[in-house]
């Protein structure tokens, strides 16, 4: 594989400056003379490389600066320092260069043109981004099959439902054959069926064309599935940079589990969560933790110390459980653990 | 140019598209302006009625209704929706969409005012302007000069290109300013006035007159009415259609430069 470096990213950091609104008439008044300056460093002194044809798992919680990381990717934000490099070109300077070889998927907003039709919308993509007429169709063919476009071809973007609108943003960012794509939450709110249709698309535009993929998702079966290598931040830091499977060694016995319970008085399920630990086989506090919330009960614990029957035992003799599922442990509790 | 036409197109047949979903709020801003119309008729019979000398700043009764009625025709056909339209995208942050991809703004906005103003000339310049003329035969024998309509036809396109121009560059202030909709309101007065909607600009005191025909806002209405109405001498008419001429070029720069600044400004702030 070619040993030149497809993403660049030396010291990179961003840090946005906010105001602060006054309270109340006199604060308003005042702001608008002094105003009160508030830094926010969304990324601070990031720096990773990424090669050609690689899935980069970008994970980290809410906040933690990964749209704004994109975003300096893609030229629509300069950074405060440091740079980023993308192919050929550092994006903030040559925007419109840059665009002509990514694609990019914002999950939580439409990338596509809000009141054109979304036949339109793929020809006017044809157009800009100069695909020739065989490419085009072979594509259209291809995404039809696997995302079934021509359910919703004739609608504008506008009226599409959440699933079919990240179906046709992901074949969007994808028609011109790009050499990277961007994908911040290309998953967030779709059924398990879209989503295993997307997983699939994006794998495949790996294998055929060697597209290089950084994605963001809060899902770790996306990451599971996907990626080789992940890079994990957090309040804009650098937390981890590595391969999948140290971090499956690590935490790939943690697991969860979700009940959801009924109950009058939360002050009394409280306290008898406060016996689970000293009386479940194998709890400690630093292996297990619950939290309660709205009558969902979650318990994180590590399979390899604790039993799994220990602790369904005890919640399940204790409270009157309506439904309950048991998980891989979620990318924000792995965040937390570092 | 066929490429182009293909890029872009769909954006103004989507304006189009979209009028027919909204027409019944056009047709009520439409009845404020005609209504508006027929106050400025009715006071400028009351003057000429008043007056001692039957014409006023060379112009006749029925020449003054002739401007009332080809100036607010005009106005109506170059109007275009491009400021409200960025200002939308920047509040949004749907500008983005148009920032990931290789794909330029103002043509694309361009191309959306075309499609404001194929709505304007089907849906009101050309009814009205039929129906107008076809009362001045009637009442008063008028045929209307094929001279005056060509130039007025090259005149009336500058107005458009200049209107896009302001237009653009107000929706463009979206980017500096968080409360553009006053700024809007304020410009949409300021120009009823220094375009020459209201009353033609030679009302004015010659001192300010001769500030205003300097003006992109002269280009806009004044000058292609006073064309098709003929009422320019062989100089005024390469004078005005050359200040026009020389305020689309001033503005396409002006629109260029204020552009990347605004670029410069969201990619350092964040959308
Ligand atoms: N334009 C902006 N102005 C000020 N602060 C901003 C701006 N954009 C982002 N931020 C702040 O920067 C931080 C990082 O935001 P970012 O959107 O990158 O997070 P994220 O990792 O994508 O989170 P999520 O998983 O919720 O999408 C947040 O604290 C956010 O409030
Ligand atoms: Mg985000």
């Amino acid at each position: 594989m070619n040993e030149k470096n497809m993403i660049e990213v030396h010291n990179l950091t961003k840090t946005f400056t906010a105001y602060k609104k006054g309270k109340g008439l006199a604060g308003t008044l005042k702001s608008l003379f002094k105003r009160e300056a508030i830094h926010i460093e969304a990324v601070k002194d990031i720096s990773f490389d990424i090669k050609p044809g690689e899935i980069i798992g970008y994970i980290g919680a809410n906040g933690a600066g990964k749209s704004t990381t994109i975003k300096m990717m893609t030229g629509i934000l300069n950074p405060t320092s440091g740079y980023v490099k993308v192919g050929d070109y550092i994006p903030y300077e040559k925007r419109q260069e840059n665009a002509k070889h990514i694609g990019v998927v914002f999950g939580q907003k439409t990338q596509l043109w809000w009141d054109l039709p979304v036949g339109e919308t793929f020809a006017i993509l044809k157009e800009i981004y100069q695909v020739p007429d065989d490419f085009y169709a072979s594509q259209m063919a291809y995404f039809d099959e696997i995302f079934e476009l021509s359910e919703f071809m004739g609608q504008t973007v506008r009226t599409l439902s959440l699933g079919q609108r990240m179906r046709a943003d992901l074949a969007a960012s994808m028609l011109h054959n790009p050499k990277v794509l961007f994908l911040d939450e290309p998953t967030i709110g779709l059924d398990v069926m879209v989503k295993e249709r997307i997983r699939k698309a994006i794998k495949d535009m790996n294998q055929r064309y060697g597209t290089t993929i950084l994605l963001t998702t809060h899902d770790m079966s996306d990451i599971e599935e996907l990626c080789h290598r992940i890079i994990i931040i957090d309040k804009g830091k650098l937390l981890y940079d590595g391969g999948i499977d140290t971090i499956r060694k690590e935490f790939g016995y943690e697991r969860k589990i979700v009940f959801d319970l009924r109950y009058d008085d939360a002050t009394l399920v409280e306290q008898t969560l406060e016996t689970l630990i000293p009386s479940v086989d194998g709890c400690q506090p630093d292996n297990t933790t619950y939290q309660l919330s709205e009558g969902q009960l979650t318990v994180n614990f590590n399979r390899n110390q604790v039993g799994v029957s220990g602790i369904m035992n005890f919640v399940l003799s204790h409270f009157n459980v309506l439904d309950f599922s048991v998980q891989d442990m979620d990318i924000e509790a792995i965040v937390k653990r570092f | 140019m066929k490429k182009l036409l293909r890029t872009y197109l769909p954006f103004t047949k989507a304006v189009m598209q979209g009028f027919m979903a909204y027409r019944m709020n056009f047709y009520v801003y439409i009845l404020g302006e005609l209504f508006q119309t027929v106050v400025l008729i009715y006071i400028w019979f009351a003057i000429f009625s008043s007056a001692t000398s039957e014409v006023i700043q060379g112009f006749t009764f029925k020449q003054m209704v002739g401007y009332v009625v080809m100036s607010t025709l005009t106005s109506m056909l170059i109007g275009n929706e491009v400021h409200w339209d960025i200002s939308q995208d920047v509040k949004s942050g749907r500008i983005a969409t148009n920032l990931i991809k290789p794909v330029n703004y103002q043509l694309l906005k361009f191309f959306n005012c075309i499609g404001n103003i194929g709505i304007n000339l089907t849906f009101l310049f050309l009814p009205l302007w039929g129906g107008y003329t076809i009362f001045d035969f009637i009442s008063n024998g008028v045929i209307p000069n094929i001279t005056n309509g060509l130039l007025y036809l090259v005149s009336v396109s500058l107005s458009a290109l200049i209107l896009f121009y302001i237009n653009y560059l107000f929706g463009l202030a979206a980017f500096f300013i968080e409360y553009v909709f006053g700024f809007i309101f304020a410009k949409e007065a300021i120009l009823k006035l220094l375009s020459g909607q209201l009353i033609p600009l030679t009302f004015f005191p010659k001192g300010l007159f001769n500030v205003f025909k300097f003006l992109p806002f002269a280009g806009l209405v004044y000058t292609p009415t006073m064309i098709y109405l003929g009422k320019f001498s062989e100089e005024d008419l390469l004078f005005n259609l050359g200040v026009q001429a020389v305020w689309v070029l001033l503005l396409m720069a002006l629109t260029q430069l204020v552009w990347r600044k605004a670029i410069k400004r969201l990619t350092i702030l964040g959308g």
